[in-house]
């Protein structure tokens, strides 16, 4: 047996219009289907679009956000209701919603999209209320929740468009950052922080331009840091490009950053972000200059320090039929590197009525336009940002772009797959035996599967994939509790638990170390596949992650051969099924191998048939599996 | 009969003023040296007179007399400071900088004048009305600040009172490009307390919905020289407009150099719209002879006259607006002489303002408002019910025009260049008055649309101040007696007519002036109510064919006779009762008798005769009139002719003169008197030998 991981395959076609140019074959080890995946399901009549989920690990609870209800799991078997409120629309608003011709019985419900968590007792939850955002705080006593009904607008906080893109975050200081459109039309974008200090996004198309925002999370740089910087929040979206000339609208993943102690300017950017400064993703195979222009998600893996920290991003192509998706991953430091020391690009007027973006080669003002206010700039007596001179304020507001865009580590893509569209990513980190860190992505698609797979130095590779659905559905959110070693999704249908692994799923010794699952081992004492348990004494465990050598696995060899008697004449199908999709099998029959090109055989992936038996037929069939 | 003749009097009273000189400049007038005046409004009760200025706010009693000046400037600033000084120490220089008077508003509820200047960011002051005592100066938030902008006449106002204790004013103003500092329309709340915190705040104001409309930094940056200059604003039934001029984003290229191309809009809205949710704004023009006219110079709000009306076919009720367009779309700072006044029916714009609204509610085509939008957003179809109270939802809106509103074309101008304008209704007749760069006003009767390239009636140019551009602040008097009008450094009081100035029933009538009557027995031109018993048949005359006519008989009599009977027929008199006389020039004047239709007077006595010199030729024409014994005036008039034959010295001249001259054929006199020609010489008249007669002569 051999190692079998995924390298691009990739043939260069003369034809543009053959957007295949690249063929990315990487396919999951196995497919586990929805009978066998050890899923546990939440629905409820009459309760659609579990879009939004929130882990709550202390009190052990799931909070759901549906349409029109909100739930509480209990997060060790998610079936288990714990408590719902439900929260509708009246009859008189749906009126209204119609009236603003929106459809009665879908768009005018309301959408819970948004459940943060302000403290031990108290949530704030917002929905799309009709097309009237609107939010409320949530009590939560004993697993028991009840909205506290004094609604308030949530507009910016909350879409109004039940399916439109959308992230929030609420940091510890209870501040909410959200990033949505804000109007009715959904034509005014915004990337706001309420329930304290407001602040927002200038409304300009130089800084937001029709974006479709996936995803946001806050860093904690202030931590040990020796700039004096601050926190703050990156925010991923993909936006309609500004700073390219191209006949037709060409999208862009974009990551933006704000920092969390910015209190506006005092004259230019009052009540406006002060730090927004924005940078282009890359997320491409560059020997084939393909480059995946939409970000779907981006999940922040964030380890125990930030300087650590792994942005892991879906992303697919804006053109092509293909299905094919991406996950690529930045590192910190490269993003860091780009908005703190970068250059901006900056608009240049050529001609008449066009306008260019270059890399802005003036003077830029002292202090750093965008930066947060950290020692250099306290130096300068400038101790919050009400106290940044205009000249920096006016540059940042013309100049939100950087000059170089961020590429991905190591300039490709941690995972390529083909035929598939990714919607969203979890990505947990899980130490080997060998003490390695192995980051293990979780990754939903468009058709209700489960992707787990790792990149191991360049190499892709997906251990499994897991249907998560009875019937195909897309994966609109992912939540992972490593601490519970769960992943849940919410669909449009139901909420779905399932383990970050079953280590039981892998039939012998061969198989548990070719999966290359970090989670799981061969415990030779018990001859079972297990899950990696730290404490016990690891000399007894099997487990080959980076490598996927099954060498240390006993001998299987001494298979017991079943006898068949068969009347001649008839058709024979003699059943063998690999414990891999990765790998090949072979038939040996009577120690020569059996070569499929007559017309007697009929090879097929869970076996094959011999048509018309004679005599001739009689010997010991034996089917090698090779990975 | 109080007839205005004592202006010149007034003139010599009001110490300090500029006397208007030159013929038929029977006004006053206040002017300035050391400033320059910017605004004008009339009080609608006292008729007090408030003028906005730079570095000066002055009040003017009704006929013009200073009461008061407040001074507002120079004040130390620099338009970089932002807060203002006074609020935060700047770090730019200062300097006394001029303060530019450029809203000038009467706030009746509360007694008050709210002037809006230039200096610190655009503050306004809020002062007494009748010693200018400055209330208050709300100068330290940012909704105190309206704008920069140094231009006098590039915002407007509209007051509308809620209650007793709070107004509503909404305020449009250029911003020069300073769309974060100021909005460029917006709502605020007048408090009654002028210390009060809330002073000017916006009517309605949360994170993400104000009253206010901010120019986007998109349209700044694409146009750094985008901006909207604010014409005029008005309140009708529950809307408020405002007329504006813009920069037309079609036509101007990006290039900051090129040519700049304007174009006028009417932006309306409900007055109950904190969110401003029903903003529709349309392009508005006029086009005459295919030419367009897009620059609004100048609007006015007024009814129809009952004949403007008729021809309009529509009530005297419903509003109309006049305005005053330049011709084409570049050169907004200095508009091209070449202007037209146009006319607007109210009702129709609003019709096309629901007629679009309704439209979007289709889903048909996109909301048309690139300035404010910078993208196509496209309408939503909804099953909703639009009519013309319509005010607005979250969606399909701000909604903009897409073909230019065009008004009626009445008058043009293509030398002096129309600026302001103001109209009102005197009996039956709008009647416009139109101020000019040129410095006259137009006055100018509209009675009917005019057809296509036939002008309404341009019935008197008073020239008011000779090249001196006339202000847009055009303002009747409270009794609509007088308009003032405002240069830049004066203002003055005009009466709406001069009707003294027609010295005759035909000149009066056929002047074209709507004011303008003939008080028969006064024998003026004048208004009707100036004229007594106006309303009394044949007293007041309104039409050239009932001028009075006067005809006598005999016409003429020979100076050698006397107190021959007169027998004077006069049409289109009123009754004459109280007694008339004849006077013959400031020869005699004898009683004269009535007789139904006929007046019976007697010629003057022989001592009375006027004596004809030499110089009269064979005769002297006097007028004849008839003298009202009620009035003293005399109120009609004929020629009378008094002949002397005895100067004609030849038989042809004799025979030939139209009098009834005989020629005594051997004494060789003329006379009237045939009976002179004694001795039976016999005579020679004209009709019998008159060329015989010559012939034989020589």
């Amino acid at each position: 047996p051999k190692m079998y991981g995924c390298i691009l395959i990739y043939l260069v076609s003369g034809l543009i219009e053959h957007t295949e140019a690249s063929m990315f074959n990487c396919i999951p080890r196995k497919t586990v289907n929805y009978k066998n995946g050890n899923i546990r399901t939440f629905t409820k009549e009459g309760i659609s679009n579990f879009s939004t989920l929130l882990l709550s690990e202390d009190s052990d609870i799931l909070f759901v956000g549906a349409r029109e209800a909100i739930f509480a799991l209990d997060l060790k078997n998610i079936s288990k209701e714990i408590s719902h409120e439900y929260w509708t629309v009246s009859k008189e608003m749906q009126e209204e919603c119609k009236n603003k011709g929106k459809t009665k019985d879908t768009e005018c419900r309301n959408y819970i999209r948004s459940l943060h968590e302000v403290d031990d007792t108290k949530f704030y939850v917002c929905g799309t209320n009709a097309f009237q955002p609107t939010c409320d705080f949530m009590i939560v006593k004993d697993g028991q929740i009840k909205l506290e009904g004094m609604p308030e607008d949530g507009k910016g906080k909350c879409p109004y468009e039940p399916t439109q893109r959308y992230t929030s975050i609420m940091v510890v200081d209870g501040q909410l950052y959200s990033a949505t459109q804000y109007n009715f039309l959904g034509s005014e974008p915004i990337i706001l922080r309420s329930l304290g200090k407001n602040l927002r996004t200038e409304f300009k198309a130089t800084w937001l331009n029709e974006p479709s925002f996936v995803s946001m999370d806050v860093v904690r740089e202030s931590e040990d840091n020796l700039d004096g910087d601050d926190d703050k929040i990156y925010v991923f979206f993909t936006e309609t490009a500004i700073e390219f000339d191209f006949y037709e609208k060409l999208l862009i993943p974009r990551i933006a950053r704000i920092c969390k102690d910015d209190l506006g300017g005092q004259r230019t950017l009052q009540k406006k972000w002060t730090s927004f400064l924005k940078a282009t993703l890359i997320c491409s195979v560059p020997e084939l200059s393909f480059q995946f222009n939409i970000v779907q998600d981006v999940f922040v893996l964030k380890t125990g320090n930030w300087k650590d920290t792994i942005f892991y991003g879906v992303f697919t192509p804006q053109w092509g039929k293909l299905d094919i998706s991406a996950v690529c991953a930045f590192s910190m430091t490269t993003i860091q590197e780009i908005f703190s020391k970068g250059y901006y690009k900056g608009p240049v007027t050529v001609g008449q009525s066009h306008v260019k973006w270059v890399m802005y080669s003036g003077v830029v003002p002292t202090p750093r336009p965008g930066a947060c206010i950290n020692n250099n700039a306290r130096r300068l007596q400038y101790n919050t940002s009400l106290d940044l001179p205009d000249k920096t304020l006016q540059f940042v507001k013309d100049h939100p772009l950087m000059n170089e865009p961020v590429p991905s580590i190591n300039h490709q893509p941690v995972l390529v797959k083909r035929g598939s569209n990714y919607t969203r990513v979890v990505v947990d980190r899980v130490t080997g035996l060998d003490k390695k860190i192995y980051d293990v992505m979780f990754i939903g698609t468009d058709k209700g599967y489960l992707h787990k797979a790792i990149n191991f130095d360049g190499e892709m590779f997906i251990i499994e994939e897991v249907q998560l659905f009875n019937s195909p559905e897309p994966v609109e959110s992912l939540q992972l509790s490593s601490a519970k070693g769960q992943v849940y999704v919410g669909s449009p249908s139901q909420v779905v638990q399932v383990p970050v692994s079953v280590c039981s799923r892998y039939a012998d010794c061969m198989d548990c170390v070719l999966a290359r699952d970090p989670y799981c081992a061969w415990d030779q004492t018990q001859k079972h596949c297990s899950a990696v348990n730290r404490s016990a004494n690891s000399e007894n465990w099997i487990q080959s992650v980076k490598h996927g050598d099954p060498s240390k696995c006993p001998q299987t060899g001494n298979h017991e051969a079943e006898k068949r008697t068969v009347i001649p004449g008839s058709n024979v199908r003699l059943k063998c099924v690999p414990m891999s999709k990765l790998a090949v099998t072979k038939w040996i029959v009577n120690g020569s191998i059996l070569q499929p090109i007559n017309s007697k055989y009929l090879f097929y992936d869970n076996g094959m048939i011999i048509f018309n038996v004679s005599v001739a037929d009689v010997g010991l069939y034996i089917c090698e599996s090779v990975e | 009969m109080n007839l205005k003749l004592g202006l010149g009097i007034f003139h010599l009273l009001a110490v300090g003023y500029l006397l208007a000189e030159g013929p038929g400049q029977n006004f006053l007038t206040f002017g300035v040296t050391d400033t320059t005046l910017t605004h004008l409004v009339v009080h609608r009760q006292t008729g007090d007179v408030y003028l906005g200025a730079v570095n000066r706010i002055y009040r003017l009693s009704a006929n013009l007399t200073e009461l008061r000046a407040h001074v507002t400037g120079p004040i130390e600033d620099n338009p970089e400071c932002y807060p203002p000084p006074s609020v935060r120490a700047c770090a730019h220089k200062l300097a006394p900088a001029d303060n530019v008077n450029k809203l000038l508003l009467i706030d009746y509820a509360q007694k008050r004048l709210v002037a809006c200047g230039s200096i610190w960011q655009g503050i306004c002051q809020l002062l007494r009305l009748d010693d200018l005592f400055k209330l208050g100066e709300p100068h330290h938030r940012k909704e105190h600040y309206f704008s920069s902008v140094r231009e006098p006449d590039t915002m407007a106002g509209v007051l509308l009172q809620e209650n007793t204790s709070l107004s509503k004013l909404f305020i449009g103003t250029s911003v020069d490009g300073k769309s974060e500092y100021f909005p460029t329309l917006s709502s605020r709340k007048l408090i009654r307390n002028e210390e009060s915190e809330e002073m000017f705040e916006f009517i309605f104001q949360d994170e993400f919905v104000s009253s206010q409309i901010k120019i986007p930094s998109d349209t700044l940056s694409l146009y750094p020289a985008f901006d909207i200059y604010y014409v005029y604003g008005f309140v009708s039934t529950k809307f408020v407009y405002f007329l504006t001029v813009q920069l037309d984003t079609h036509q101007t290229l990006l290039e900051s150099t090129g040519e700049k191309f304007f174009t006028s809009k009417i932006v309306r809205m409900c007055s109950d719209d904190p969110g401003f949710y029903s903003y529709v704004e349309f392009p508005i023009g006029c086009t005459k002879d295919g030419v367009e006219y897009r620059l609004i110079q100048s609007a006015y709000l007024g009814k129809p006259g009952k004949q403007l009306a008729g021809s309009l076919g529509v009530s005297e009720d419903e509003d109309v607006l006049f305005a005053v367009f330049s011709q084409g779309q570049k050169n907004r700072a200095n508009p091209p002489k070449e202007s037209v006044l146009c006319l607007f029916i109210l009702q129709e714009i609003n019709t096309r303002i629901r007629e679009r609204i309704q439209s979007c509610y289709r889903g048909e085509m996109t909301l048309a408002l690139p300035w404010l939008l910078n993208k196509e957003l496209a309408c939503i179809n909804t099953p909703m019910k639009i009519d013309d109270d319509f005010c607005g939802l979250v969606l399909n809106q701000p909604l903009g025009g897409l073909r230019v509103i065009e008004g009626v074309p009445l008058f043009e101008d293509r030398a002096d260049g129309m600026a302001s304008v103001a109209a009102y209704i005197y009996n039956e007749h709008s009647v416009v008055f139109i101020g000019t760069r040129a410095g006259t006003l137009k006055k100018i009767r509209v009675d009917s649309v005019p057809q296509v390239s036939q002008n309404a009636l341009l019935y008197e140019t008073v020239s008011v101040m000779e090249g001196s551009p006339i202000q847009r602040d055009m303002v009747f008097s409270p009794d609509f007696q007088y308009i003032y009008l405002l240069n830049d450094k004066q203002v003055s009081r005009l009466p709406v007519e001069s009707c003294e100035q027609y010295q005759s029933c035909s000149e009066c009538l056929g002047s074209g002036d709507p004011h303008c009557g003939w008080c028969v027995l006064h024998n003026v031109c004048s208004r009707k109510d100036e004229c007594e018993r106006a309303d009394e048949p044949h007293h007041f005359a309104e039409e050239l064919g009932e001028c009075v006519i006067l005809m006598v008989r005999p016409n003429d009599l020979s100076v050698t006779v006397s107190d021959v009977l007169l027998t004077l027929h006069v049409k289109n008199v009123p009754d004459l009762s109280p007694g008339v006389t004849c006077v013959f020039e400031n020869i005699t004047e004898s009683k004269a008798t009535i007789q139904r239709h006929e007046i019976q007077c007697i010629s003057p006595s022989m001592k009375d005769v006027p004596v004809t010199m030499p110089e009269h030729g064979d005769k002297r024409v006097v007028k004849l009139y008839l003298k009202s014994l009620e009035t003293g005036r005399r109120f009609a008039s004929t020629n009378f002719v008094f002949y002397n034959c005895s100067v004609l010295h030849s038989c042809l001249s004799c025979v030939s003169s139209p009098f009834p001259c005989h020629w005594c054929k051997y004494r060789h006199i003329c006379t009237n008197n045939v009976a002179e020609c004694s001795f039976l010489e016999g005579r020679v008249n004209f009709t019998e030998v008159g060329r015989e007669l010559f012939l034989k002569s020589f």
